[in-house]
């Protein structure tokens, strides 16, 4: 090589390593406010235009393309913290990932009000004839609007209950979700406003008369007393802007830049579809709102109609392929016609108690890792192990009692019936805990004990164990000095032992440490795998600032 | 040369030092306000998400536009589409229906359709129903209409009685002679006209039984076959041979039915079955020439094998015509056997007498919930006289079929059929039975 060539390469090269130089000096790996807890995208933006979302689209697009393969590695999620958490967003909102609620929070969920307002007539204001749940929409006599669902005739409280139900359990996982409320209401209660529309059979618009109405009751369950149990969901606040995607972002939201598949909340909603048997989870039963005045707002990501879920097909009991198979699916479909449908598949030999209120709800067929919605999520389908760990550790947090508590919302009136959908939600939870925490080291819920300084310690909970996993465990821990900068590490101590869950934080000047730990258990091998939690050595108040995993 | 490479390497280091610049600019030691900047620089680049053309299509068919541009409708008048007969190519009307006129619960229907091969349907119904019977007897794929065994919430009526007025002309139907053993190179076709006048009424006990009857007058007309491909009836065939093509007369029509129904889904059969029961009489209004009885059973059981995805499908019908001795049984009011609801590996109309057994079986599997294959065999025979029935010389056709449907409805099937007398394809709305 020429000397001059020579000092060219050498520029060129210098030049990539001052770029990245640069990089982290100017960022380092921790910045001044990690972990952050708030993802800033709530920035103003207009009203975007409302979208539409073509349900053919979305399942031929969710089907056939879009898929993940072999050859193309899944990234990491990427809106999460440097503690490997989902931030607050417009998304999301910590609840039961941050800390245990009470059960009077689950309970409430997100109502902020007590239901519709009975003291006067509701009045019709638009009526849903055609589709697979009719309904209509009343104003209350607080002016509120909500949307009023029913129960299959011969499956009293599968919809209404299920609804209520569900909305619960996803209000605490830290979705936005609708307010919904059980209620009864009369033929005779209800008025029909002059200004109600419908869109007829022929698709036409017309005025709403008494007749649609009797139509719709008569496809409703009705109780002896000549009252109608309803499920009533209160109009979302803002101005409704169509569903979100499970993929991609919205071109028009400068706040969505995240692509959507690569949302640890998206991703790791797979585990909690899955524990409740939300199939329908997907884009047609989302809503983007835009909150706050014109020019000043942003969008908001909710959650919608949960009536496709546990044991509830809406309508009629689940499909007995809900949570089995994709409506179309390669395999199971040339394996039956190969065999000219001697081989079954085993799904369809599953028993369901006969509970009309509870449809087909079941614990003991059920497998976490192989369940399926209607078609295919593109986010579910990205899955980590990460983000199914961090959707279990809040699993985990439900205990017995807040189950039960969650469940009686739905004021199923079969004692029976509610104790059965009570142990299956415990066994599916189990099964959850069973499959996801064996496959990594499962410490969490890191904390400092003692007073900053010589008696400082860093504690954490062994969730494996607490679940019940293993009887024993120790660990193995070894102290580094952490340069931000370089993301250089130096070791501070000798790899250590420790049967306790508590570890003691050195004294070093260091800016930052860092400890790595792995913990030995016989009965769980893959616990060996390495945690490592990072810590902004503040002297007065060291703070943990990262937590990384091995999976 | 040494010059330039000077040049280019200290261009090259300064090249780099905005670069470097900008780096640190965009880096702020604050993920938040990096995230915030990484939001400000969408934010001129934001812009309405565009729908593909197909997206675009699609939303125009799920709201509802497709349906709306196919059934125009000017108030209670709409456009009518479809096939008047078998070979009757495509044909086109208007449909004028108005129901529970003034809150009577009475309705009118009432249509008029054409063929570009000639076909005419003029029809009209007046009284209390649902829906009308497009073919009241039994045997056809909508078993039982107008009864409302498919139903998830069936109206409250459950009585019906309507008055019916028909007109049909249909200037090239097949005929192939009578029996058997009549000859695929026979045909031939002929042109039937008839007019129709009928009261039916019928009542709907439950989900399970409804009974119905029918009192009608007829009047037939058949004349030359208007096809050019083929030879019209009366070069190939008499009167001996095709009863009834000299003297046409009108007939008093009485029917009555009655439907057993126990399958567990009407539109979609996995398990259970229907019977159905019908008698029928035919008075020669013009003398005793043409006096007749059919008698007619048709049953289908529908038997899961081992899970209700495996499912063998039979069906059963028997048809036996009496004509009072001396009579006769004209060829146009015969049933006739083969095509798309019979023997599938035959042509429509392929065989013709006054009595036939016909025997269907199905082995269907769901390969997925909206998608169906099945195994069909299906044999048969007519013949003139029970007597001289015997399991021999049975017309047979084997095939496979796919069909398409939704929970509660079979949409539509293709099934490809093997016979003596070749393959066939057919394409049909609705289920093979």
């Amino acid at each position: 090589m020429q000397p001059l060539k020579h000092r060219l390469a050498v520029a060129l090269g210098m030049g990539v390593l001052m770029v990245s130089l640069g990089l982290s000096q100017g960022s380092g790996k921790f910045r001044s406010d990690d972990p952050l807890q708030v993802d800033p995208d709530q920035l103003p933006i207009p009203p975007p235009e409302p979208v539409r979302l073509s349900q053919i689209f979305d399942f031929l697009k969710s089907t056939y393309s879009n898929r993940p393969d072999d050859k193309t590695p899944i990234p990491p999620a990427e809106n999460v913290n440097t503690l490997g958490e989902v931030p607050d967003s417009s998304w999301f909102t910590n609840r039961m990932s941050r800390r245990v609620m009470t059960l009077e929070e689950l309970v409430r969920g997100p109502n902020q009000v007590d239901g519709p307002d009975q003291s006067k007539p509701w009045v019709i204001i638009a009526v849903k004839s055609e589709g697979i749940t009719p309904g209509f929409t009343i104003r209350d006599a607080r002016d509120d609007v909500y949307f009023i669902k029913f129960d299959p005739p011969k499956y009293p409280q599968l919809a209404t209950s299920t609804e209520v139900i569900v909305t619960k359990f996803f209000y605490a996982f830290g979705y936005h979700v609708p307010e919904n409320f059980l209620s009864r209401i009369r033929r005779d209660h209800l008025q029909i406003s002059p200004e109600a529309r419908l869109e007829d059979s022929e698709g036409k618009e017309r005025a709403v008369n008494d007749g649609d109405i009797d139509r719709i009751f008569k496809m409703a369950y009705q109780l002896p007393d000549g009252t109608t149990p309803v499920v009533a969901s209160r109009l979302l606040e803002g101005i409704p802007m169509g569903p979100f995607t499970y993929d991609g972002t919205r071109s028009d939201d400068p706040n969505d830049i995240f692509p959507h598949q690569h949302r640890r909340e998206l991703r790791g909603m797979r585990v909690f579809a899955a524990w409740l048997n939300h199939d329908d989870s997907r884009s047609i039963n989302s809503l983007d709102m835009y909150l706050g005045s014109p020019g000043e707002g942003h969008l908001g990501h909710y959650l919608i109609d949960f009536g496709s879920a546990l044991g509830s097909g809406s309508i009629k009991p689940q499909s007995p392929r809900a949570g089995n198979e994709y409506i179309i699916e390669a395999a199971p479909i040339v394996k039956a016609g190969l065999t000219l449908g001697i081989w079954d598949r085993p799904w369809r030999h599953v028993k369901y108690p006969d509970y009309p209120a509870i449809g087909r709800f079941e614990g003991d067929f059920f497998q976490p890792q192989l369940w399926k919605p209607e078609y295919p999520n593109p986010a579910f389908e990205r899955m980590q192990l990460e983000d199914a760990f961090w959707a279990t550790r809040i699993v985990l947090r439900f205990t017995d009692e807040m189950i039960r508590a969650i469940v009686d919302t739905g004021q199923i009136s079969d004692p029976q019936a509610s104790d059965y959908l009570v142990e299956t939600l415990i066994k599916r939870r189990d099964k959850i805990i069973r499959y996801y925490l064996p496959q990594m080291n499962p410490l969490d819920e890191f904390r400092f004990t003692g007073e900053p300084g010589l008696s400082s310690r860093l504690a954490f909970k062994n969730l494996g164990l607490e679940a019940g996993l293993a009887s024993a465990s120790s660990y193995r821990y070894q102290w580094f000095r952490f340069d931000n900068a370089s993301q250089g590490m130096e070791p501070v101590t000798e790899i250590r032992p420790s049967t306790e869950s508590s570890l003691a934080v050195p004294q070093d000047p260091a800016a930052y440490l860092m400890v790595r730990i792995t913990t030995s258990s016989q009965e769980q091998p893959q616990w060996k795998k390495k945690v490592e939690v990072f810590i902004r050595n503040d002297s007065q108040r060291p703070t943990i600032v990262g937590i990384e995993r091995e999976f | 040369m040494e010059v330039i490479y000077r040049i280019l390497f200290v261009a090259l280091l300064l090249a780099q030092l905005p670069f470097l610049a900008a780096q640190e600019a965009a880096n702020p030691d604050s993920r938040a306000e990096e995230l915030r900047e990484r939001r400000r620089q969408k934010l001129p680049e934001s812009t309405p998400p565009k729908s593909p053309g197909i997206v675009k299509m699609l939303l125009y068919m799920e709201g509802g536009g497709l349906y709306e541009r196919i059934n125009i409708r000017y108030k209670d008048f709409y456009p009518k589409y479809g096939q008047l007969s078998t070979g009757s190519g495509g044909a086109y009307g208007i449909r004028y229906f108005k129901s529970n006129i003034a809150k009577s619960g009475l309705s009118v229907e009432t249509s008029a359709a054409f063929s570009f091969t000639g076909y005419k349907l003029v029809d009209f119904h007046f009284g209390r129903f649902n829906k009308v019977a497009p073919n009241f007897f039994l045997g056809p794929s909508v078993f039982g209409a107008p009864f409302q065994f498919d139903e998830e919430a069936p109206d409250s009526v459950k009585s019906f009685i309507y008055l019916g007025l028909r007109y049909r002309y249909f200037p090239k139907e097949d005929f192939y002679g009578l029996g058997n053993d009549s000859r695929l190179e026979d045909r031939t076709d002929f042109l039937l006209e008839d007019g129709f006048s009928s009261v039916v009424a019928g009542h709907q006990f439950n989900q399970w039984l409804g009974v119905g009857a029918r009192v009608g007058y007829l009047k037939v007309n058949t004349g030359l076959g208007t096809d050019e491909d083929f030879p019209d009836t009366r070069t190939l065939f008499d009167d001996d041979s095709a009863p009834g093509l000299e003297r046409q007369p009108d007939f008093l029509r009485i029917d009555t039915a009655i439907f057993l129904n126990y399958r567990d889904i009407p539109g979609n059969p996995h398990n259970g079955g229907t019977i159905g029961f019908g008698f029928a009489r035919f008075d020669d209004r013009g003398g005793d020439e043409f006096e007749f009885n059919t008698f007619s059973v048709d049953a289908r059981h529908y038997f899961p094998l081992g899970s209700r995805q495996r499912v063998l499908a039979v069906r059963l019908f028997g048809l036996w015509t009496d004509a009072k001795e001396g009579s006769r049984i004209p060829f146009y009011l015969m049933r006739t056997l083969g095509g798309r609801e019979t023997l599938r590996g035959f042509r429509e109309f392929r065989f013709r007498e006054a009595r036939q057994l016909h025997l269907s079986a199905e082995y269907r599997w769901e390969a997925a919930p909206a998608f169906e294959i099945a195994l069909f065999y299906d044999t048969g025979k007519v013949f003139p006289e029970t007597e001289r029935f015997k399991f021999e010389h049975l017309r047979k056709s084997i095939g496979i079929g796919f069909r398409f449907k939704r929970s509660r409805r079979v949409l539509f099937r293709l099934d490809i059929a093997r016979s003596e007398e070749g393959t066939r394809v057919q394409f049909q709305f609705g289920p093979s039975f």
